[in-house]
């Protein structure tokens, strides 16, 4: 007994209190910067060395949704492409994923946000996580987030084990086929109002399972998309960041 | 009476297919097979078929850890007859040819159950569907069936559980997996981009990144005669034995979690990212090592700032895991929940193959790291730790036994890298060789790393053109999940939850 009130006495206070503006180390692939607008030889070599096109030219654009951060690109172009520490990741609209030269980060965007979240979900957000054929990665991050460095249940969000007891769904990995019948159902068993959470570069756009025949993604196919966290796997900070943003921004309109 | 119709090959050695004999299956194949499984010692690292129009070429690996080499031959077999299965008296291969009767209509006359292994998306008989998966039923009304998954309460991968039970007993726990399912092994093949290869290779089991990735980087060095450099396979050993350190560390404090012991859940948990996700994260730039492994070497140098940085931090670590797991250890209540739960014992490890943890469990010493050591591990005389008891307990007695054990050989390997070395790379980033361009024309090429769970198997064979005509990957849970089944008989249910995280399995290791 004494051992163990040693042992917690000596943790002490493990929590990061500043999660927006907590610093990795510099060579952490977080928001990449397009350095110019170049679309010559040396971007369409970036445009053809990543292994999920989401380098596009004309401009010269890093798709956020498509990216895994593996840094192939900054790697052939490091003066066109250069991927900062920053862990702020988190968008709620397609246009947000999009990095292009001279165009400001987006972020959440409060005037897209639909008014029941911050309403309904203000004070507390509880979520059914659904792994849908990932690597495993996201869902490790997302057990960090609850530890106690990370601490996501502060802000009043966590994950629950029933959909009935869900405020919305936040889906990590491509969707396989074998996956898309129980995805459904656990979606319909949410109560409204809802939220969709995508959750990592496979959940966003199916990353490297864009094209598998063994993928089923036609349950996103006329769904609105609450949040998204890109990520390969977005790190806790990305997930507790984007989350309690999400749920303390007040649409205005 | 048997034959000697088979090659010996070592592990990362590229082998031209001419040389691998081909066995008449009924007459050769399946007696040698069985000879030579009946020392129990061996056990099949892959068994796998490709078309060659009507007929299946199949090839059969055997790990042999007291010589420390792998038996390699191969069969052609008829498609439209029924064969009669190693399994029937091996069990160890019985998932392999499930899997060849799912992916390619092979068929077996006396195979104990050949039901689905994945629901592939390029299986076979594609009326088999996962919500009509045959589970074994009893209709006595003295016990019921639970049905777990393949959602569960908790953030992780899905799969389904479905127990037989005579009130809180388990009588028998059937595991349908699946639902990971990706294609991984025809999408490698498919798209010949080099870095998306090697980014699946990292996306196979997140959680083995490393593990995966090194497999593929040394098929591609071998296939193509590339030598790795001096540091760049220390710091592989370095990044897999962080990594097995990473999946310990929060192994141990999910155990703690489900028995509500608090002290090591919530210390192990910080502990884990602390230091050995940051220290991967310090060497590669991400918490689980993704993008640093290239074929070749490795894509950034450790500078001697960062060494210092991660001598000091794997010491810390070392300190505070040391107390933390011996907190663990002291607690008569956690123990008490711990002994004597879910034994698997060492007969049944030997009958059904399993490999890694698995086995170390029950004193079979079954690491690769030992038996078939690779890079860095050839100049270490590396013992395996085992446990005695096959239980929960001896599961957790490993991983901490084994989180020490790499904390030295990381110590080890920091000190031994040579930091002022230029004569590698012009690159002044890279600690890497750029790979031959040509890329060996009908070979076989076989690696094995030994993962956080056990072995890793990654077999490629090339075409007439240097292409990658098969890619073959057995991960460490494609052996182990039955454990995990039998561990639970005779259990109660409430406690299937600390065996299923003692056995810590990959979904989508298995599911590919």
């Amino acid at each position: 007994m004494f051992q163990t009130l040693q042992s917690l006495l000596k943790n002490g206070y493990q929590t990061i209190d500043d999660i927006r503006g907590a610093k990795l180390p510099d060579n952490f692939r977080g928001y990449p910067m397009v350095l110019e607008d170049n679309n010559g030889e040396l971007a369409k070599q970036c445009m053809d060395v990543c292994p999920t096109d989401a380098i596009t030219l004309n401009p010269l654009t890093i798709n956020l949704g498509k990216c895994i951060f593996c840094g192939e690109c900054e790697e052939v172009a490091p003066k066109l492409i250069h991927f900062t520490n920053d862990h702020l990741l988190a968008t709620n609209t397609e246009e947000g994923l999009l990095v292009r030269h001279g165009k400001p980060k987006t972020g959440i965007n409060p005037g897209v946000l639909r008014k029941e979240i911050h309403e309904f979900f203000g004070g507390s957000l509880k979520l059914r996580q659904i792994s849908a054929a990932g690597d495993n990665s996201a869902e490790l991050e997302l057990n960090a987030s609850g530890n106690i460095n990370f601490d996501l249940i502060r802000y009043g969000i966590d994950f629950v084990a029933s959909p009935r007891h869900a405020d919305g769904v936040l889906i990590t990995g491509p969707i396989s086929e074998n996956m898309s019948y129980a995805t459904i159902n656990a979606f319909n068993a949410v109560a409204n109002p809802k939220v969709i959470i995508l959750c990592g570069t496979p959940a966003i756009s199916g990353g490297l399972f864009i094209d598998s025949p063994a993928i089923n993604r036609s349950f996103l196919k006329d769904k609105h998309i609450d949040l998204y966290i890109p990520g390969n796997p977005p790190h806790p900070l990305t997930i507790v960041a984007g989350l309690a943003e999400f749920i303390h921004l007040k649409n205005k309109q | 009476m048997h034959t000697n119709n088979y090659i010996k090959v070592k592990n990362f050695h590229s082998v031209a297919l001419d040389k691998i004999p081909t066995l008449d299956y009924e007459s050769e194949f399946l007696k040698q097979s069985n000879f030579i499984l009946s020392d129990k010692s061996r056990y099949v690292l892959a068994y796998f078929g490709k078309k060659e129009n009507d007929v299946l070429r199949t090839y059969m690996l055997i790990a042999d850890d007291k010589e420390g080499d792998i038996f390699l031959y191969s069969s052609l077999m008829d498609l439209s007859k029924k064969h009669l299965s190693i399994s029937k008296e091996h069990f160890c291969a019985e998932k392999f040819e499930r899997e060849m009767y799912e992916n390619f209509g092979l068929m077996f006359s006396d195979h104990p159950w050949l039901k689905s292994v994945r629901y592939a998306h390029d299986r076979t008989d594609k009326s088999l569907l996962q919500t009509n998966y045959p589970f074994f039923k009893s209709d006595s009304s003295h016990l019921h069936e639970v049905a777990v998954g393949p959602i569960h309460a908790g953030v992780i991968e899905p799969g389904h559980f479905r127990f037989i039970c005579s009130g809180e007993e388990i009588l028998h726990l059937e595991i349908q997996l699946g639902y990971q399912h990706r294609g991984i092994e025809s999408l490698m093949l498919e798209n010949k981009k080099p870095s998306y290869r090697l980014a699946l290779s990292e996306a196979i089991a997140g959680d083995t990144a490393i593990g995966h990735s090194y497999a593929y980087c040394a098929i591609m060095e071998s296939l193509s005669d590339t030598l790795c450099t001096h540091n760049a396979t220390l710091t592989r050993m370095i990044l897999l034995e962080l990594e097995r350190i990473a999946n310990h560390t929060g192994n141990i404090g999910n155990l703690s979690v489900d028995i509500a012991y608090q002290p090591s859940s919530s210390i192990m948990g910080k502990l884990r990212g602390l230091m050995p996700l940051n220290m991967m994260m310090i060497i590669s730039g991400d918490r689980f090592g993704k993008g640093i492994l290239v074929p070749g070497g490795m894509r950034y140098k450790i500078d001697t700032a960062k060494k210092q940085k991660l001598s000091a931090m794997i010491l810390k670590f070392e300190e505070e895991f040391i107390s933390t797991a011996e907190l663990l250890m002291d607690s008569d209540h956690s123990m008490n929940r711990f002994e004597t739960c879910g034994v698997v014992d060492d007969k049944k490890v030997l009958d059904c193959g399993f490999v890694g943890i698995s086995a170390k469990m029950s004193g079979i010493k079954r690491d690769t790291r030992q038996t078939h050591p690779y890079d860095a591990y050839k100049n270490i005389q590396f013992i395996a730790k085992t446990a005695q008891t096959g239980d929960v307990k001896a599961r957790l007695e490993i991983r901490i036994a084994e989180v020490k054990q790499s904390v030295e050989l990381v110590i080890q390997a920091l000190n031994q890298l040579e930091l002022n070395d230029e004569i590698y790379s012009n690159d002044k980033n890279k600690w890497c060789n750029p790979l031959n361009n040509s890329i060996k024309p009908n070979h076989l090429c076989v690696s094995l790393i030994e993962g956080c769970r056990g072995v890793i198997c990654h077999v490629a064979i090339t075409d007439v053109q240097g292409e990658l005509d098969t890619y073959k990957v057995v991960d460490t849970s494609f052996h182990n999940w039955l454990a995990l089944a039998l561990a639970c008989r005779n259990v109660a249910i409430s406690d299937f939850p600390i065996n299923n995280k003692s056995f810590d399995l990959s979904y989508c290791g298995h599911d590919l």
